[in-house]
């Protein structure tokens, strides 16, 4: 593959202030104007990122584990929060019932219910998984239900007038109309699970997991291993967003124009 | 008429609630739940209405403490991240150089959750308000800079020529022209930075407070296995935010509305 | 010219729409009869009831009173047997102009291949050789619209309902579509409802024009145009015609203005 000039310009552009800040940043921390108790310098968050990782992979480790619980409940509040909202969509009473019930839980922040599964479902694994579910589930619900029911009537209508039987109007109208609000529903829903992930390992993991390693190091008050952690949630985040659901948008709505593209 | 309207949307709007509520209940009073793991809604209620009357041992009444605690710590940490957020979004609007800058650091700095944040701040700043209220700022404060940004930089051209042709100065410029037709924008970010920094803020309560706030309350209750108080918590959690959304909704219909400013929503 | 058999035939139609507060009488009594393969062109002051008319013919909504005869048996709900061409285009976004062509082909089954090549017939027709595998945002207005119609057509019910499916164009894009329009329909043979609010457009195209009153609509007169094809915008014959239907419509406009006045 190979990539135009205004391409790795633009790259340039996007981590040449990114690179300032670190080299500033860490000539203070050169000149002992930054407290290396509270702040550690860039190169030494490097170095714990390389110790944390070889010769023993801890990190990856830790990765790996926070990846694993994220594509569990990410998955399931997908594919569940999809087909709810895509009955909410397509049945008037059911969604009479449920708006109001998804109204009051929609603004209730995920991490509250944390607390509520470690009691109910115990410290570890499930509770994390069921926090990651629940930050994206309504939001998933919310976007595809709106979706569909807002589809103009009259690409209903054109396909009724040539005869479309209802499983295709499901099938090649409703759910091509409501993908943009599908995939921003998804995207959107990957920050919100990415962040009850974090928060949920904070309080509920025993072992392994992002958050988990950011929220232990308190105990030895090992800033650097917490700056670790940021760089790899930061990271960790933009890599999922982009890589993953970026590509589907270009796929869909973005060749459809749909959506405008991003520049 | 109007009456009528306003009586059935209440009704449809409760009446689910409701079912729910007593389906709940009688599922729980037939003892096919685990009492000590699933409360009824009449136990939590019985336990909000409780925690609303009682006073703790220095006399202040508990769940009013609580809520009065992560509300003023939203507040301070919203005043905050505006002051802030308004003031570098709109240097990064007027400046190609000072957006370019910023927009980078913003776009790596703003997916890290404000929890991630709270472990450091509370090696720099130790338990309580002072961590609990700067990474409320702190995650309040991304929405609010980059929506006032996108917001400045979305002004038309033509509409600062325009007020210059007339003789206008900067300062007219800014306060007549560039801040309203980029209100939409940063009501945007206020909304968003809001919602943000209260989710924050109940996260952080769990982790760094130490006697007050809903998020502490919830938390605590967990080691004395009290789940009608969780519930009570999450029920309050959630009609707060409700109110508060009420609130910003009238006071958009108030303003960015009657001004014809509205813009799409994204969640 | 001899007159063909009745098509279709509206009697006593009366549609209420019903707003909570406010009750809209759209058509009240409106009776009208349209005749085999013959060119009836609508026109009438805005909110007198043509789209309303046609969204009943079509199936989309149901008539408060009334029936309406399609070859004599009442009629239900949307079919093949109609093709419908809305004001806006309303093209499937995520179909290219030969999926959305093809569309009715595929609801009925017709194999692909075969399918394809009716779908090509009609993109050569409209005029959109080449652009056959574009998606509908690429298109410039005149070329959706010019697609909206293919779509109606290829699967060649027997009759097509327009609702100013010109409006949005400009006048030279307009005029091209009419002579094409009038070419594809002398081709196809088809019975044609066509509304409009221009009433030179309506005597270019129509063999019978009916004009209708300000809302509740009603038939206000009928007026058959006995010029032979193609029209010419200046003929003495045509001027005169033109300026019956103006009368004839003139006062029902002050009307909807008076009545918009009061609102
Ligand atoms: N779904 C609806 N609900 C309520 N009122 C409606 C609805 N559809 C149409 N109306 C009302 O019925 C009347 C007739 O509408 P219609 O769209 O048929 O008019 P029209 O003749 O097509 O007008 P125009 O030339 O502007 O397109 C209008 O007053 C309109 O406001
Ligand atoms: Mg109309």
């Amino acid at each position: 593959m190979v990539f135009p000039i205004s391409k790795i310009v633009k790259v340039l552009r996007f981590l040449f202030p990114l690179l300032i800040s670190l080299a500033i940043w860490e000539l203070l921390a050169t000149f002992h104007l930054l407290d290396p108790k509270l702040v550690p310098s860039p190169s030494r968050i490097t170095l714990t990122m390389y110790s944390l990782t070889v010769p023993q992979p801890t990190l990856l480790v830790y990765l790996y584990r926070s990846i694993y619980r994220f594509t569990i409940g990410y998955g399931l509040g997908a594919i569940l929060g999809i087909g709810v909202g895509i009955l909410m969509g397509i049945n008037k009473h059911f969604y009479r019932m449920a708006s109001p019930i998804l109204s009051l839980l929609i603004s209730v922040p995920t991490i509250a219910w944390v607390p509520l599964f470690l009691i109910t479902v115990g410290i570890g694994d499930e509770t994390i998984i069921l926090a990651i579910f629940l930050g994206c589930f309504f939001a998933i619900v919310y976007n595809t239900m709106n979706g569909i029911r807002s589809i103009n009537k009259e690409l209903i209508w054109a396909s009724k007038i040539m005869g479309a039987k209802k499983t295709t109007i499901f099938s090649k109208v409703l759910l091509p109309g409501a993908s943009v609000s599908i995939i921003t529903g998804l995207r959107l829903a990957v920050g919100y699970s990415w962040r009850a992930l974090v928060g949920a390992e904070m309080l509920a993991s025993i072992s392994g997991g992002i958050g988990y390693l950011v929220y232990a190091a308190r105990a030895f008050n090992a800033v650097n291993i917490m700056f670790t952690g940021l760089v790899i949630i930061a990271l960790g985040g933009l890599i999922i967003d982009n890589l993953v659901l970026g590509a589907l948008e270009k796929k869909t709505i973005e060749k459809w124009g749909m959506i405008k593209k991003r520049v | 008429m109007n009456a009528k309207r306003l009586a059935e949307t209440i009704l449809y709007f409760f009446f689910p609630i409701f079912l729910l509520l007593i389906i709940w209940e009688a599922i729980s009073r037939l003892e096919m739940l685990n009492p000590a793991l699933i409360s009824r809604p009449t136990e939590i209620f019985t336990a909000l209405w409780k925690l609303l009357l009682k006073t703790s041992l220095s006399g202040q009444p508990i769940l009013i403490t609580h809520i009065y605690f992560s509300l003023y710590r939203l507040f301070f940490s919203f005043i905050i991240a505006v002051a802030i957020g308004v003031g570098l979004g709109i240097l990064m609007g007027r400046s190609n150089k000072i957006y370019w800058f910023f927009e980078s650091l913003i776009t790596v700095a703003m997916p890290i959750p404000g929890i991630a944040w709270a472990p450091i701040f509370m090696i720099w700043l130790g338990f309580g308000d002072p961590t609990i209220i700067t990474v409320g700022a702190l995650a309040a404060f991304f929405p609010i800079v980059y929506n006032t940004a996108a917001g400045v930089r979305s002004v038309k051209k033509e509409m600062i020529w325009a007020a210059q042709s007339m003789g206008a100065d900067e300062k007219t410029i800014f306060f007549k022209v560039l801040l309203p037709s980029s209100a939409a924008f940063i009501f945007t970010g206020f909304k968003l930075g809001l919602a943000r920094g209260w989710r924050t803020i109940i996260a952080v309560e769990m982790i760094a407070a130490s006697l007050w706030g809903l998020g502490f309350m919830i938390f605590d209750a967990r080691d004395y296995l009290q789940p009608s108080i969780i519930y009570g918590g999450i029920i309050v959690l959630a009609a707060l935010y409700f109110f508060i959304e009420s609130l910003i909704k009238l006071i958009e219909q108030k303003t960015i509305e009657k001004w014809g400013m509205v813009r799409p929503e994204v969640v | 010219m001899r007159k063909g058999r009745i098509k279709l035939k509206a009697i006593n139609i009366t549609k209420i729409f019903d707003e909570g507060k406010r009750k809209v009488a759209a058509l009240e009594n409106f009776n009208l009869e349209v005749r085999e393969n013959e060119f009836t062109v609508i026109v009438g002051p805005t909110g007198c009831g043509k789209s309303t008319f046609l969204y009943l013919v079509a199936g989309f909504e149901e008539p408060t009173k009334g029936e309406i005869l399609l070859d004599g048996k009442p009629l239900t709900k949307p079919g093949p047997d109609r093709g419908f061409v809305f004001q806006e285009p309303n093209l499937y976004p995520w179909r290219t102009v030969l999926g959305n062509i093809m569309f009715g082909l595929e609801i009925m089954g017709v194999p692909k291949e075969d399918a394809v090549k009716k779908a090509m017939y009609y993109v050569n027709m409209v005029g959109l050789k080449g652009f056959e595998n574009a998606y509908p945002h690429t298109l410039s207005g005149g070329m959706k619209q010019r697609v909206g119609i293919a779509r109606a057509l290829a699967y060649n019910p027997e009759i097509l309902l327009m609702d100013e499916p010109f409006g949005a164009l400009d006048a030279q894009t307009r005029k091209v579509m009419q002579q094409e329009l009038i070419k594809i329909w002398e081709r196809a043979k088809k019975t044609v409802v066509f509304v409009t609010h221009s009433v030179i457009e309506a005597v270019y195209l129509a063999d019978t024009i009916v004009v209708m009153t300000a809302r509740p609509g009603r038939v206000k007169g009928i007026i058959n145009v006995n010029l032979p094809r193609p029209r010419s915008y200046t003929d003495e014959k045509y001027l005169s015609i033109r300026k019956k239907v103006l009368s004839l419509l003139e006062e029902e406009v002050t009307k909807t203005l008076a009545i918009q006045r009061k609102l």
